[in-house]
């Protein structure tokens, strides 16, 4: 059995161009608003609901997808088997990352009346960290 | 927001699945799935919240 560690690749940060990182700020702004005046017609249980949308993640898998062609084509190669397969892991990732989003919510919702607002965070945040490091561990041995 | 995360597990494996038994594009697959997102969080909501 070998273990995979995780780590920071700087190296990618080049391959994006800078609109690509536009785009991901203004869906992520624009979901982040949207769940904001949701909660305000709806009240804050659907605007809860609606910091979960996935905005972000169509315009990260699409560019995955795009860069894994790129570079493959840069080979010589079509690039369209590969992107595909890159894109499908990213939502296979995310699908682990929403069990680390989803232990976040159920802290943040058992203690925020009980402790302080920075408390909390601490808590939800090392939740979300231990569930979706954990989710990824059992997932790349299933 | 812990609905909405049940959602987007819903949401994103049907991407995975849809983008490797379909064949579909990224971008394809995400906007199908925006449906099952949807469907997901309003139906779970409205079992569990209301």
């Amino acid at each position: 059995m070998t273990w995979e560690m995780i780590h920071l690749k700087f190296s990618a940060l080049k391959e994006s161009r800078w609109y690509e990182y536009l785009v991901r700020f203004v869906l992520g702004g624009l979901a982040t608003c949207l769940a904001g005046l949701v909660a305000d017609f709806g009240g804050p249980s659907l605007g809860g609901l609606f910091l979960a949308f996935p905005a972000i993640f169509l315009a990260s898998a699409t560019l995955i997808e795009a860069h894994e062609r790129r570079r493959k084509r840069e080979r010589g190669l079509h690039g369209n088997r590969r992107g595909r397969q890159a894109a499908a892991l990213d939502a296979a990732g995310a699908t682990f990352g929403s069990a680390g989003l989803f232990a976040f919510a159920i802290v943040v919702w058992l203690s925020a009346t009980a402790l302080p607002f920075w408390t909390v965070m601490l808590l939800a945040l090392t939740a979300w960290f231990v569930i979706a490091t954990a989710a990824w561990r059992i997932g790349y041995f299933v | 927001m812990a609905v909405g995360a049940l959602a987007f597990a819903f949401f994103s494996f049907s991407v995975c699945q849809l983008i490797m038994r379909l064949n579909l594009s990224a971008f394809a697959a995400s906007t199908a799935g925006l449906l099952v997102w949807f469907a997901a969080a309003l139906g779970l909501e409205q079992v569990l919240i209301r």
